[in-house]
């Protein structure tokens, strides 16, 4: 039987030990500021981003290289038989199209292959755990990417910030849109969908109650979540903030793993400080 | 530089503008509701509007009530904004609307009403809008000209109107009145923009002049508290490096020095806290080794450490270039502070510093890493971790000593570095604090490389098992494997000394080295010693009470890490333990060079001299700025280093004249400003002011080597002279061919007073063996005539003179006669005299025969007795007249001067004698550097004279 590993982008924002116990392999994205480059999250943190942001500073994330992905795919290769590659989504990175250039120039498109998440962050994380999860239950690679292809559309990655300030930073929304919600005190809901940005819905007022707002909703329906495993990723938030978070999806639902993870470097950069999100795998 | 008004200012503006919102808001209430409403009712109420025939009720309401409810509600409103926002915090934004809500929906109303006023309206709003935006009063008063020049012509014009012109002056009335309005609106906030642009002048004024006065009390603190520091840690350098101290004493001094360092550590932490806090922090870039950087703060950790349950790793990357471009002074604070912290917070376990590379396109990014099995930090605190003054947990850590900026000081200079700083912790299991910084790289070659790495085989026994806990085990295993894959040596370390045996018994002629932990070493002392002859058997143990080890065995104090490790392999002998390391920072001496010190202050000259005596150049010290003026008139140098802060004429104004004196010499002079005002913007100031570069009091051997280097003619560097302890003992370490010419002299220890360089050594032989007939027949007749003064000086000079050839027991012999005849006590004297001179006459005799047997003695010109024929008579006056100068040429020390009035004397005579002979001993001593000796002999000719 082939011995498959699974390997992700940093951006899949699992924590070091979640890594580890699954033996995932990483490929990691660089943030580029004026004065260096910076691997994420080994030398930049989230908070590192923000704050530099906050001087003033305009990091430019930067996807992993075809060079980085054949050096991890070699590595890999050297002890397992496949590669499972779980990237962020292809229309907001260029992190898939550079695994696949990888697996091409090694020639190896039969033994590395790669899924497109279509979301981001834990979400890209709880495809990674569920690859690992199949691929300990013996299933092939065919298998995995097969029912991974499917099970992607039932992740759900959504996260309320509180203006679209770093979005507008980072070119991905206009200016027009960014003043609107600053003078008007609206708070974005966004969602992954189809391997996009989408705007769900609009929070008014205190950001506080926002937050709160949204995770109340994202748990209305906590009969359909999976209880297995469930993110709350943020970006800058408080202990309080989180504190608060994890009661009210606690409090929902019987989940047997709350997982409070601080984004990566790169994601944080684009929905800013004071960001959190629910991002589960849920039922039909 | 930013500043605020004070709180109490802010909030009187504050209260200030809130009672005039209201003011505005009452005025234009009873304006509105009174007047534009009775107006109204005045205009429409009395024509027919097409609406019927209406009851005067009807009337009141339509032109009257309505438009009048509508701005009063509009008023009202922004009342209700203004108190809302005075008295919740979180709505004070609706400020901003309390007066613009109103006056819009007033003027939309008005407007709609009576559209004259449409454009009364407009323009105003433009008026009002420039002042608010732009806070200009000019552009204020041209637009509100403008506009009412439109409103007069708009009026006039309606007056001249066929149809409405009955309707002339009641709008006239209402536009008069909203230009009283609006003139009142855009008058008030005109006066009190000129106001607050008022109220900002002067607090800027206050600002810089707060900032000035910090900024002064930071260079005279700075200097006042460094000066004196510089004395305790600098003497106590030099007590360190004398060969015969006691390891007692050794001890003394390193707490004292060590304990100085730590207060001129917190002093600088509060100084450069204040730096960074106004902006004045800067970055100084120039090349540097991490090894040395990397030396220094492990020095410091193990210090720290003191007799802690604490286990110091290092794991570093050799791969790290060995050329690296930065703030190595900086870099270094962060590692310290960092170390310190861990290890002031764990109270047994390890500390683990990781140091490693990422390359990138500018060089580098190196990645540092603490991390402890300390007590940890709670999650709120990690938030709070990094802002100045705040030690976190503060109840429990009551204990622990600290200003608490040392972690905001780390944050800032990361930041002002282009890098960024983290924490990760656990409340009762450690933390781990990281710092990552781009770094450009000057040489790329690896710091640590292991020599000829093939034909090393290396065994360790390392006790780990039942001595640490899981944790730190897992540690010295992660190290192990680090350092065997990185310096890529075959090795292999042992946990059970049965496997050790086993392998050493089968295999000892193909092991090179033995690593054994102290306790391990001991346990099995026999059988290890008797390896020593089979392979290199090192010991490592910690600093703390270490056992004496055979002398075939080598030690590498605690923490070993892949640079000691390596410094076995290659056998270099660096960084074994803590003394040597200290002398690593020399890396070549000078002999040939030339080196003016300048400072007022007799110590610094002291300490300054004695740090630089490793480098055997020829430094000569003048204690104001003139002397220094004229020292370099007289004589060429290759360097000079000036205090900044002297009396009467500081290094500033000195370096200044020396840049203008004329002669290429002089621009190109090297100057280096010796400070302890080591503050921002000093080294600019430096450099404008015609300084090369600067040095920072407490003199720091490290910067003080790379300056000498960076500054020094290049071929005027040798290399350097390596100095080993050997039972206390100093000697010097030289691979060049040595030998001892019986126990007279020993060129070996010749050849470490000029740094190797054999030529200088022979140079120097040649005049001492040259000078030697002369000399002794001097001091015996000295000691004929009982003039103990000059005896004494003469011997004294003999002295230094017979240990620079390496005569170290002439030198001792002429030492005690020095002393004796310096405590009067002449009986000595007149007993060994004669074995001093005849020694002398033996060294000297040695010395021509080694010379001869190097082929390089050059005979003497031969003066044929009574053949020197009488030269013409000079006067007394003229006589004297050269003394004179010869006497002010020794005051400054100009040797050259001197020769030149020897030469003019010698082409005269005087009271029968030529003058050659009373000024040959003036010349001799001016050339041996003795100028009080050559000035008292001429005071005596002068005398003589008279």
């Amino acid at each position: 039987m082939s011995k498959i590993t699974v390997t992700c982008d940093c951006t899949s924002d699992l924590s070091e030990e979640q890594m580890l116990e699954n033996n995932l392999g990483v490929v990691y994205c660089h943030i580029i500021t004026d004065s260096g480059r910076f691997c994420d999250p080994i030398e930049i943190s989230a908070r590192n981003v923000l704050a530099y942001m906050d001087a003033g500073g305009i990091p430019v994330t930067e996807s992993p290289i075809e060079e980085d992905f054949i050096t991890l795919f070699k590595d890999r290769l050297k002890e397992y038989d496949e590669v499972i590659h779980i990237s962020l989504s292809k229309d907001i990175s260029d992190s898939y199209d550079h695994a696949m250039l990888a697996a091409k120039h090694l020639g190896m498109e039969n033994r590395i292959h790669v899924v497109d998440s279509k979301t981001l962050s834990s979400a890209t994380g709880l495809i990674a755990l569920k690859a690992v999860e199949l691929v300990k239950e013996g299933k092939s690679s065919k298998e995995v990417v097969d029912y991974l292809n499917e099970f992607r559309n039932h992740v759900s990655c959504s996260f309320v910030m509180r203006n679209l300030r770093y979005l507008y930073k980072n070119n991905r929304v206009s200016a027009k849109a960014m003043k609107m919600c600053q003078k008007l005190s609206l708070h974005p809901v966004l969602e992954m969908r189809d391997g996009k940005f989408n705007l769900r819905s609009i929070m008014f007022g205190n950001y506080e109650k926002a937050q709160i707002k949204y995770l109340n909703r994202e748990m209305k329906n906590a009969e359909k979540i999976d209880k297995k495993a469930i993110f709350i990723t943020h970006a800058g938030c408080t202990v309080k903030e989180l504190e608060k978070a994890h009661d009210i999806v606690a409090s929902s639902g019987n989940f047997e793993n709350i997982f409070i993870t601080e984004a990566s470097a790169t994601v944080s950069c684009n929905c800013g400080p004071n960001t959190v999100g629910v991002l589960y795998v849920y039922h039909d | 530089m930013s500043y605020t008004l004070d709180d109490e200012s802010a909030l009187e503006l504050k209260i200030r503008n809130r009672r005039r919102v209201m003011f505005i808001q009452i005025c234009m209430f009873l304006l509105i509701v009174i007047v534009e409403g009775g107006i109204n009712y005045m205009l429409y109420a009395t024509r027919s509007q097409g609406y019927g025939p209406e009851t005067i009720r009807e009337k009141l309401i339509r032109y009257w009530g309505i438009t009048t409810a509508v701005n009063a509600g509009a008023i009202i409103l922004g009342i209700v904004f203004q108190k809302i926002a005075s008295s919740r915090p979180k709505f004070e934004f609706l400020e901003n609307y309390a007066l613009m809500f109103p006056i819009i929906v007033i003027c939309t109303n008005v407007a709609y009403s009576h559209y004259q006023f449409a454009g009364t309206f407009g323009v105003f709003v433009l008026a009002i809008t420039i002042t608010t935006i732009f806070e200009d009063v000019y552009l204020t008063f041209i637009s509100t000209i403008f506009c009412v020049g439109g409103l007069l012509s708009a009026v006039i014009a309606r007056a001249c109107d066929v149809v409405y012109k009955t309707d002339a002056i009641p709008e006239g009335i209402i536009s008069l009145c909203f230009i009283i309005i609006f003139g009142f609106v855009a008058g008030d906030i005109i006066k009190n923009t000129k106001k607050k642009k008022i109220m900002l002048e002067d607090a800027l004024d206050l600002a810089e002049h707060a900032s000035k006065a910090k900024s002064d009390f930071l260079a005279n603190m700075s200097h006042e508290i460094r000066t004196p520091m510089n004395s305790i840690v600098g003497m106590c350098e030099l007590i360190l490096r004398e060969p015969d101290i006691t390891p007692s004493i050794t001890d003394y001094c390193f707490n004292i020095q060590s304990s100085g360092r730590n207060l001129l550590a917190i002093i600088n932490d509060i100084l450069d806290f204040s730096k960074i806090e106004s902006g004045m922090m800067e970055i100084i870039e120039s090349e540097f080794n991490i090894g040395s950087v990397l030396n220094d703060v492990i020095n410091m950790a193990v210090t720290r450490k003191g007799n802690k349950k604490l286990e110091i790793i290092v794991l570093v990357d050799p791969e790290i270039p060995v050329g690296l471009i930065g703030d190595e002074m900086r870099i270094k604070q962060i590692m310290v502070n960092l170390m310190t912290n861990s290890i002031k917070y764990t109270p047994e376990g390890a500390v683990t510093l990781r140091i490693t590379q990422s390359r990138q396109s500018y060089g580098i990014n190196l990645n540092v890493s603490v991390e402890d099995t300390g007590i940890g930090i709670h999650k709120e605190d990690l938030e709070k971790l990094f802002t100045s003054f705040q030690q976190v947990d503060t109840k429990k850590n009551r204990a622990v000593e600290g200003t608490g900026l040392g972690l905001a000081i780390c944050k800032r200079l990361v930041t002002k570095m282009g890098g960024f700083i983290n924490v990760r912790s656990e409340y009762g299991k450690g933390s781990t604090f990281s710092f990552t910084l781009p770094i450009k790289v000057s040489n790329n070659d690896p710091f640590i490389v292991v020599k000829d790495s093939d034909n090393i085989r290396a065994v360790g026994y390392i006790g780990l098992k039942n001595r640490y806990t899981d944790n730190i085990t897992n540690m010295y295993k992660e190290l192990i494997g680090s350092i065997k894959k990185d310096l890529h040596i075959n090795t292999r370390f042992f946990m059970d000394f049965e496997d050790i045996r086993d392998v050493l018994d089968r295999d000892i002629d193909n092991i090179t080295h033995i690593f054994l932990g102290k306790d391990e070493y001991l346990e099995h002392k026999d059988y290890f010693n008797s390896l020593v002859d089979r392979a290199q058997v090192v010991i490592i143990q910690e600093l703390a009470n270490p056992i004496e080890l055979l002398p075939q065995m080598k030690c590498i104090y605690k923490p070993f890490y892949a640079l000691s490790l390596a410094s076995i392999f290659n056998n270099d002998n660096k960084a074994l333990n803590l003394s040597e390391r200290r002398g690593a920072n020399i890396t070549f001496s000078a002999p040939t060079a030339r080196v003016l010190l300048v400072d007022d202050n007799e110590i610094n000259l002291k300490v300054a001299v004695g740090l630089m005596r490793p480098y055997n150049m020829q430094v000569i010290t003048v204690n104001n700025a003139k002397s220094a003026i004229n020292m370099l008139r007289s004589k060429d140098f290759d360097l000079v280093l000036m205090d900044h802060m002297m009396p009467e004429m500081d290094g500033v104004e000195a370096t200044q004249f020396i840049r203008g004196m004329e002669g290429e010499y002089y621009r190109n002079l090297p100057i280096i400003a010796l400070t302890a005002n080591a503050l921002n913007g000093a080294r600019e100031m430096f450099l404008q002011n015609g300084f090369n570069d600067f040095l920072a009091k407490p003199i720091e051997i490290g910067s003080m080597d790379r300056i000498l280097r960076a500054w020094l003619p290049k071929e005027k560097l040798c290399k350097p002279v390596e100095l080993v302890r050997n039972n206390g003992k100093r000697k010097s370490d030289i691979n060049s061919s040595m030998f001892a010419v019986n126990n007279l002299f020993n060129v070996e220890t010749g050849l470490t007073y000029t740094g190797g360089d054999m030529n200088a050594y022979q140079d120097i032989l040649q005049m001492y063996v040259k000078k030697a007939p002369d000399k002794i027949k001097h001091i015996g007749d000295l000691f004929e005539a009982k003039d103990w003064k000059d005896y004494v000086i003469e011997v004294h000079a003999l002295k230094s003179s017979s240990l620079s050839i390496g005569a170290r027991e002439l030198s001792e012999f002429a030492k005690k006669l020095e002393l004796a005849g310096k405590g009067n006590d002449y009986d000595t004297i007149i007993k060994e005299n004669a074995d001093l001179l005849k020694l002398y006459g033996d060294v000297a005799d040695a010395g021509k025969a080694y010379l001869i047997e190097q082929e390089v003695w050059e005979e003497p010109e031969v003066k044929a007795e009574g053949s020197a024929e009488l030269k013409p008579e000079i006067l007394k006056e003229g006589l004297m007249e050269m003394v004179d100068k010869a006497i002010e040429a020794c005051a400054n020390y100009d040797v050259d001067e001197i020769e030149s009035v020897v030469n003019a004397a010698s082409e005269y005579s005087y009271d029968g004698r030529n003058l050659t002979e009373m000024f040959e001993k003036v010349k001799a001593a001016a050339d041996d550097f003795e100028y009080e000796q050559a000035k008292e002999l001429l005071e005596k000719i002068k005398n003589e004279v008279e």
